[in-house]
């Protein structure tokens, strides 16, 4: 027979059973959370806005500021041709947020061109994974 | 034959004075975190479309969300200095509880960076409030409150782990999704080491289904982290590495969590000790001591009917539809395109002038890509590598102007770029539409 020999252990079961039934049933309510995360992803794919230059290097969409662009869609289905693909959205959101700031924001430098694409990858296989753009727009951008 | 079980922790034996410390300053820091998030924030569509006005008018309200920050933060002073007091550490609680909801009430949800604070808090809280009521003495109800701590914090793990298997169960080892999430955040640019890890863990399968099983083996690791001081430094060891993988792979970045796991997890008092090499009679430890079995029937039936009662609540209450409407656009992914309807067919008088134009032709450098009728004419799409350029067919006379090509009967014209195309040079587009021309004049 197993005897405990101090008091405890019944609160801290009490906490660590309890924390896990409460927000398995819950959800996400402050102090409970089941941290998922990105626990139900299941894809082959991936996606995210970048900026390119004009010798086809690959960028972050934050190396540059004051954009100025033809026109710019960032929904999802603006690149549908290229079928079905993952992005994560607070990534998607915080692209749009910047680059609409960025819409206004003074011009302090040289403006060069800069293309905005979707890149989006594809596993096949366990290797390297396929690469392919979706053009969105051309624009002026200033090199931070 | 009876066996005796006692949990042990790596401060068995010394004060909990630092944890307290600590776990006040975790709690403080998400408080100003969280204030200054919910400060710059407005309710708009992505807001909680159940959430009460009461609570998004916290957004961008400096003021109030100041009110409810020093409520905070006064009570996580007076937690950390006075012990024996219970009321600052649950009104920390509930203060920085508030302020965590009305932010996730006004974005798309909460930000998990705050939970495994609050969920310490919770424990360490749960167990200085049981041994008060079985009458403890400080030092074991210092005690009580610091493996209340430890069992908060691991349960977040618990439920991380149970998330993984009751979402893909053991299939949740696949590679993909973990190349998927890391591709989706992380830096495209730049030659660091942190890229290259990156791109590994993108470029080979194998590496990425090793780190999800060894995510998988960290996180269920807690199961075991609360009850022994070995536990707690394997598990915790494992759980730091987890997080420090994490955050060199994607900007998941978890800076409570990981100071909660230092501090909870490692003998700190007597790696101290041994470092100071402190001289005279090692201070023992306290004698064990359990409450009668009467003083402890009470508390324990309230706890567990406390327990029971949040049970129920999270299960059977209307909550838990608020809760599900977080995050509920979740991973973006666009729906397959519908069919491309068929292009319209060429005018039939132009059908043997643009025979030697079929999709696949050769024009020099450029590639005919495809061929379409168009109430002009016609539209043929020539693409040189990653350029693209449209060229109009039309009958003499259906455009003003001198075209830039023609041939005896046809006009050969192109169109400005589409959005996201590069413009074509001048030299590179004038030797496509001669092209285009002189395959033209071969059949006329």
């Amino acid at each position: 027979m197993w005897r405990a020999t101090n008091d405890a252990w019944f609160p801290a079961l009490c906490v660590f059973a309890g924390y896990v039934a409460i927000a398995q049933g819950l959800g996400n309510l402050y102090p409970f959370s089941t941290f998922e995360m990105y626990a139900g992803v299941s894809t082959h794919t991936a996606s995210r806005v970048v900026a390119v230059d004009p010798g086809g290097g690959v960028h972050e969409i934050r190396d540059f500021e004051a954009y100025r662009c033809d026109s710019l869609d960032l929904q999802p289905s603006t690149c549908s041709e290229h079928g079905e693909y993952y992005s994560i959205g607070y990534v998607e959101r915080e692209t749009a947020e910047y680059l609409a700031g960025q819409s206004t924001a003074p011009v302090h430098g040289e403006a060069q061109t800069v293309r905005l694409v979707r890149r989006i990858w594809r596993f096949q296989g366990g290797g390297a994974p396929e690469v392919e753009d979706c053009a969105l727009a051309n624009c002026q951008a200033v090199r931070r | 034959m009876s066996v005796s079980l006692s949990i042990s922790s790596p401060f068995d034996g010394h004060g909990r004075g630092g944890i307290r410390v600590a776990l006040a300053a975790v709690l403080a820091f998400d408080t100003l975190l969280v204030a200054h998030f919910l400060a710059s924030v407005h309710p708009g569509p992505e807001s909680h479309p159940d959430a009460p006005s009461w609570l998004l008018a916290f957004a961008g309200r400096t003021g109030l969300i100041a009110v409810v920050a020093m409520a905070a933060l006064v009570s996580l002073a007076a937690f950390a200095r006075r012990p024996a007091s219970l009321l600052p550490g649950w009104m920390a609680l509930a203060s920085v509880g508030l302020l965590v909801e009305a932010h996730s009430a006004c974005i798309e949800g909460p930000y998990r960076i705050f939970f495994s604070g609050g969920a310490a808090m919770l424990g360490w809280m749960v167990g200085a409030t049981y041994a008060r009521a079985t009458r403890c003495d400080a030092a074991e109800a210092e005690r009580h409150a610091e493996i209340g701590a430890a069992a908060g914090l691991a349960a977040t793990y618990v439920n991380a782990f149970a998330s993984k298997m009751i979402s893909g169960g053991i299939g949740w080892t696949g590679a993909d999704s973990l190349r998927a999430v890391v591709l989706a955040q992380h830096h495209v640019d730049g030659s660091s080491l942190s890229n290259a890890y990156a791109a590994a863990v993108a470029d080979h399968a194998w590496l990425a289904g090793t780190l999800v099983t060894l995510t998988l083996v960290a996180q269920a690791s807690a199961f075991a982290y609360p009850w022994h001081r070995i536990m707690r430094a394997v598990s915790g060891t494992l759980l730091l590495a987890f997080h420090a993988n994490t955050a060199i792979l994607t900007p998941l970045f978890f800076p409570q969590a990981m100071v909660l796991l230092l501090v909870l997890s490692y003998p700190w008092p007597t790696v101290a000790k041994r470092l100071t090499r402190t001289r005279g009679r090692a201070m023992e430890a306290p004698p064990e001591q359990t409450a009668a079995a009467t003083e402890r029937r009470t508390p324990r039936m309230v706890l567990l009917g406390a327990l029971l009662g949040g049970v129920l609540v999270a299960w059977v209450s209307p909550l838990r539809a608020y809760t599900l409407m977080h995050h509920r656009h979740g991973p973006r992914t666009a729906a397959p395109a519908p069919p491309a309807p068929p292009p319209p067919p060429l005018p039939a008088s132009m059908v043997h002038a643009l025979e030697g134009l079929h999709p696949g032709a050769h024009l020099g450098a450029w590639d005919v890509r495809s061929v379409s009728g168009t109430p002009l004419g016609a539209k043929l799409d020539l693409a040189n590598g990653p350029s693209v350029l449209h060229v109009l067919v039309v009958p003499h006379g259906t455009v003003q102007g001198e075209p830039p090509a023609s041939t005896r009967s046809y006009d050969v014209l192109y169109e400005t770029p589409g959005p996201g195309e590069a413009p074509v040079p001048d030299t590179e587009r004038t030797l496509a539409l001669e092209a285009v021309a002189s395959s033209i004049r071969d059949r006329e």
